[in-house]
Parts: C-alpha cells; structure tokens; sequence
C-alpha cells in the first residue's frame, strides 16, 4: 500500500510536470491539475474493476490520496498565488492592439491558423478588430474587441431596462422544482393557484416557466394514443 | 475549507491502511517461515511426524490469515503460496525429503517476496 500511495504522489507530480511542458495546446477547459487528477482517477479506477484478483484498496487508496493532494494543493494556491503560478501557469498576452506577438506565440507554442480560428469561433473575423488577446491558464483566449467593433450595452445607449429576473423551469414533467420556485420568488400555494384558474393539473403540464413575475409559458404532455 | 479537513482525514486513512497491512501480512508471514525452518529442520533430523504436524501448523495458520490477507495482495499470490503449502505438506507425507526441501526452501522465498514487496524501498517503488 505504501508502494501504491508514494507511487500515486509521484505519478501525480510527474503528469502535471509532463502537462506544463507540453503547455496551453493541450489543455481545453480543465486547469492542469483537474486534467492530471481526471486522467489518473479513470485509469486507476478502472484496475481492480477489470482485474478481480486485484484488491479493491489497492485502487481506492491511489484515488484518496490524489483526491487529498488535489485537495491540498487547491488550497495552497488560493493562499499563494507564486504556487498557483507554477501549477496552473500564468495568462498570457497573444494579441495587443491588433498585433501579434510572435515570441509568445512561439513559447505557447498555437499558430496563427489555430488562433484564428479560435477567434472566428467568438465571431471574429479580422485581427485587426482585436484589442488584446489573452490565452488563458486553462487554455482557452479571452478578447477585447476595439471600441468601435464592441457591441453597445444598455447603460452605454442609455436604454432603461427592467430586471425581470430569470426564467426558470418551475414544473418539469409534472413535478414542482421547488428551487426554481425560490429562484422566481413564487410560492406553492401561488403557483398552484394560478394553475387552478387556467384549469390545469400539475400532472398535465410538461414543462412550465416563470420570472419573477408570472408565469412565461406553459407546454402540456402529449397524450398517449390508444 | 472543509474539504481540507477531509483530505487530512484521507492521508491519515492511508498511513493507516499501509501500517495495518504490513501488521496483517508480515505478521503470519514471519511466523509460517518459523514453522517451515522448523518442519526442515526436524526432517533432516528424521523426525517426520513432528514435521508433518508443523507442516500442518502452517496451513491452518495460512487458511486463517487468507481473508484478511487478500484485502491487500493480488489473490493470486495468496493461491500460488496455499499451493506450495500443500505440495510441501505432500512430498513430506510421501517421503520424498528432496522434494520436500525444495518446495520448503520455494515457499520461504514467496513469503519473504510478499514481505519484500509491501516495503516501502527505492527499488519497490521505482
């Protein structure tokens, strides 16, 4: 077990120090260490599941003990950031004032061709529209379009816009989502009230939205041919 | 914050685990190797029957301990090691004493592999 436990610390130091070699190209979504733990988890998950002569501890055992340093490590870059920076990396300028810089393109290594189309992917078709340009530690770009290629928002055309809430799914499939409920500050008793004077059954109803001021639409379940 | 409080727990779990099996391994282990050097001995000194019983010692102890045993090894060393139990046990009831310390001398250098390999060294872990 011992051999299982510094065996998963050392793997788990090893992949993230393979995954920041490799760098950002790499990586979608997930930071570093999340990809590194995933990887592992599904791999060591997978031994005393396919070999039965193969105890079960020795496959939970690994699995703790990266949950726990994925765990620890978590906290301790919240609390340094100098730790943060040399797990997950730091985010990095590709893009300045419609300019690319090569040099950091080159050390990321992501061509203009994969750049480009990431940014026709957030509808951006010129590089010149583009202010910055961030490639980001979890390996996706963030862009600040110029201002005159920014779309408008409400405050900026001075539009006066009232805050209806969110639209939430309050009955699905005929069953109240009592969270939904909270979210459009409804009430049982109002909700089933309302049903009562549109004559409907909650049984009836497929899905039901509501604001936080009425009720939005209401889809009824197919009935059954017989 | 909490989950670091869980991940504590985890780790102390594991230690734990890692000590409790070189206590369930170890332990029969060291005392089935005793009890074989014991049998060898008293064959060489043609005392066959005290042997046999020995011999007989170290399965019982065996068949005890397997349970627990194999929450931490690969069940098929726990098998291999039965077997060569029994074969050491056969070739003394048999009297074929050559054979008998060959399977003897086999089974002690399992046992000793098992203990060995549970060991937290360089080489185990590389």
């Amino acid at each position: 077990m011992f051999i299982s436990a510094v065996r998963s610390a050392l793997i788990y130091v090893f992949i993230i120090a393979a995954m920041r070699i490799m760098g950002k190209r790499q990586i979608s979504d997930m930071q570093t260490s999340e990809l590194v733990i995933t990887l592992i988890i599904s791999d060591i998950a997978a031994i005393p599941l396919q070999n039965t002569s193969q105890p079960l501890l020795s496959g939970i055992i690994p699995i703790l003990v990266l949950m726990s340093l994925e765990i620890i490590f978590s906290v301790i870059m919240i609390k340094k950031s100098k730790f943060r920076k040399l797990i997950c990396g730091s985010p990095v300028l590709l893009i300045e004032d419609g300019k690319l810089l090569q040099s950091q393109m080159k050390r990321l290594r992501i061509s203009t061709e994969d750049l480009c189309a990431q940014l026709r992917q957030l509808n951006i078709f010129s590089l010149n529209e583009v202010q910055y340009c961030i490639a980001e530690t979890n390996g996706s770009i963030s862009v600040l379009q110029k201002p005159p290629y920014r779309q408008p928002n409400c405050s900026q055309a001075k539009i006066k816009t009232k805050d209806d809430g969110i639209e939430a799914v309050v009955i699905n499939d005929g069953e109240i989502l009592s969270n939904s409920l909270n979210l459009c500050n409804m009430s049982k008793d109002y909700l089933m009230e309302q049903l009562k004077r549109l004559n409907l059954n909650k049984e009836e109803i497929f899905i039901l939205t509501a604001d936080k001021k009425k009720i939005t639409s209401i889809i009824l379940k197919e009935r059954k041919h017989s | 914050m909490k989950r670091i409080y869980f991940a504590i727990v985890f780790l102390i779990f594991t230690v734990f685990s890692a000590f409790l099996e070189l206590y369930i391994v170890f332990n029969p282990a060291k005392e089935s190797i005793s009890l074989i050097e014991q049998a060898t001995d008293l064959c060489k000194k043609d005392k066959k029957q005290e042997a046999i019983e020995l011999c007989y010692e170290v399965s019982d102890l065996w068949d005890k301990s397997n349970p627990k045993i194999n929450m931490f090894i690969q069940h098929e060393k726990t098998v291999e090691i039965s077997s060569d139990i029994k074969e050491m046990t056969f070739c003394l009831e048999h009297d074929k004493d050559f054979e008998f310390m060959l399977a003897a001398e086999k089974l002690k250098e399992d046992l000793i592999t098992i203990m060995d390999n549970e060991l937290p060294h360089i080489s185990n872990i590389l």
